[in-house]
């Protein structure tokens, strides 16, 4: 049996015990990574995060984790970033004035012009059809802000919240990132961790 | 526009699930764990589990059991209870809860569910308003019921709201474990005063009951206790006699959450499948 140890970094206020026991349950192997180490030895790497931008980006920072990211998406296997750990993959946000992201993939994270906070099931619209999502699945969402890409085509699926149209999750190269929480949204979100960890996937543009 | 949920609410005295009536004469139902897989596989959209003694008590062993059941169950869990600072919430986040649901510690401590709001996002955190009507009042309870804040309820939800609450959890002491109906009165006044979501609590033994409140969009979930919980337990009744000795009254009508779902549907009601 080949078992597929995956790293889960730490960058701390995140619920990283249902990422943890989602991981297990589909029989991969999580191991939770703190600051600086080398990521090199894991199949995959998933980087979650509740919490605000800032402080999230700080950590990074502080913990050296920046290199280790990039080196580990630079090798190809699969990096997974849910929800803010999505939005500390693009250019800036502008939660609390502005801060720097990882600039990975070039774009703004935004807040919803409504001030709402969007809490709930959502359905995704599929812009790019694969083995991930479905048309219409149901996916968990918690977040006030959202991923605005530079370059549109990168985005794998849309939902819409209170009447703005917005990027739910996108493919990027070996990245795949996704505003709604996986872990958290019953069979279809286990499906989506099963097959991006395993690679079990097409994308076609 | 947005899709309407069902929440399991799971009250929890020590190991066991325990339900009454206006929040007292509690019954002992089963273990939680049976409960709370047998609705995520029948499709149940959140879990809500309180531990009602704790606040009295001061202490929490829902930690152990939060983690215990996010290994079997992804979909979103709020846990209340007992939580009175900031540590608790993040003690409650690392075991496993994804929202945490504040009252009474609110209620001692003004300046708690700011900082609360604050330091883990407003998203987190929902605000529990336990009502009672009072010489044509609605007063805001705590400590599950037993003591009176004398604050009025439709003043104190605006107060949370401005005080940085995510969302606003309605359970009614008067309509609790009763099957009559939910408070639909208190709640088409809170609903026309404030922006963040409701969810309604207390009372429901019919699906109609369900159908209205979301068809006059008045909630943006329902939270059910007695109505789901006498329903599984009629469904063990039948397969389990020997361990399962209940007697379930008539006035819980016999449906599951697969069924709540297919009638609102019917009813262009947007939900999730």
């Amino acid at each position: 049996m080949s078992s597929k140890n995956i790293a889960v970094i730490n960058l701390g206020t995140s619920n990283l015990r249902s990422i943890f026991s989602a991981c297990k349950y589909l029989d991969f192997e999580p191991i939770l990574v703190e600051g600086g180490k080398n990521l090199s030895s894991f199949s995959c790497a998933i980087l979650p995060g509740v919490g605000a931008f800032n402080h999230a980006a700080e950590r990074i920072k502080k913990l050296d984790l920046e290199y280790s990211i990039k080196n580990f998406i630079k090798s190809g296997k699969p990096f997974l970033g849910i929800c803010l750990g999505m939005q500390l993959l693009l250019s800036k946000s502008e939660e609390f004035g502005e801060t720097e992201g990882l600039n990975i993939i070039k774009g703004n994270v935004k807040k919803f012009h409504s001030k709402k906070i969007h809490i709930g099931w959502s359905q995704v619209k599929v812009l790019r059809k694969q083995k991930l999502l479905k048309d219409e699945d149901f996916m968990y969402f918690v977040h006030s802000y959202y991923v605005d890409l530079v370059d549109k085509k990168n985005a794998l699926t849309n939902t819409n919240f209170d009447n703005n149209e917005f990027c739910s999750s996108f493919i990027y190269e070996n990245i795949l990132a996704c505003q709604f929480h996986p872990e958290k949204s019953g069979p279809s979100g286990l499906n989506l961790l099963k097959k991006f960890i395993s690679q079990e996937y097409n994308y076609y543009d | 526009m947005s899709f309407k949920r069902i929440i399991a609410k799971i009250d929890i005295k020590g190991e066991n699930v325990v339900k009454g009536v206006h929040f007292e004469g509690l019954r002992v139902l089963g273990k939680p764990n049976d409960f709370a897989s047998y609705y995520y596989n029948n499709g149940i959209d959140e879990i809500f589990f309180q531990d009602i003694i704790a606040t009295s008590y001061g202490n929490n062993c829902l930690f152990e059991f939060i983690s215990k059941i996010s290994e079997n169950i992804f979909i979103p869990i709020i846990v209340g209870g007992g939580i009175r600072t900031l540590k608790d919430i993040e003690k409650m986040f690392i075991h496993g809860a994804d929202r945490v649901s504040l009252n009474s510690a609110v209620i001692k401590n003004r300046k708690f569910l700011n900082d609360a709001a604050r330091v883990f996002g407003s998203a987190n955190i929902a605000v529990n308003i336990e009502v009672l009507k009072k010489n044509n009042n609605y007063f805001a309870y705590y400590e599950y019921g037993r003591e009176n804040s004398n604050l009025n309820v439709m003043d104190w939800a605006r107060k949370v709201q401005e005080d940085g609450a995510g969302e606003i959890i309605l359970s009614s002491i008067d309509f609790d474990g009763t099957g009559k109906g939910f408070e639909v009165e208190l709640l088409k006044e809170i609903k026309q005063n404030i922006s963040i979501p409701i969810t309604i609590h207390g009372g429901c033994s019919k699906i109609d009951q369900i159908v209205n409140v979301f068809r006059n969009d008045i909630s943006d979930a329902i939270a059910l206790s007695s109505v789901l919980h006498y329903n599984y337990l009629r469904k063990k009744i039948k397969t389990d006699k020997k361990n399962f000795n209940f007697s379930i009254n008539d006035k819980w009508e016999d449906f599951d959450i697969k069924k709540i779902k297919k009638t609102l549907i019917q009813e262009k009601i947007k939900v999730r499948i």
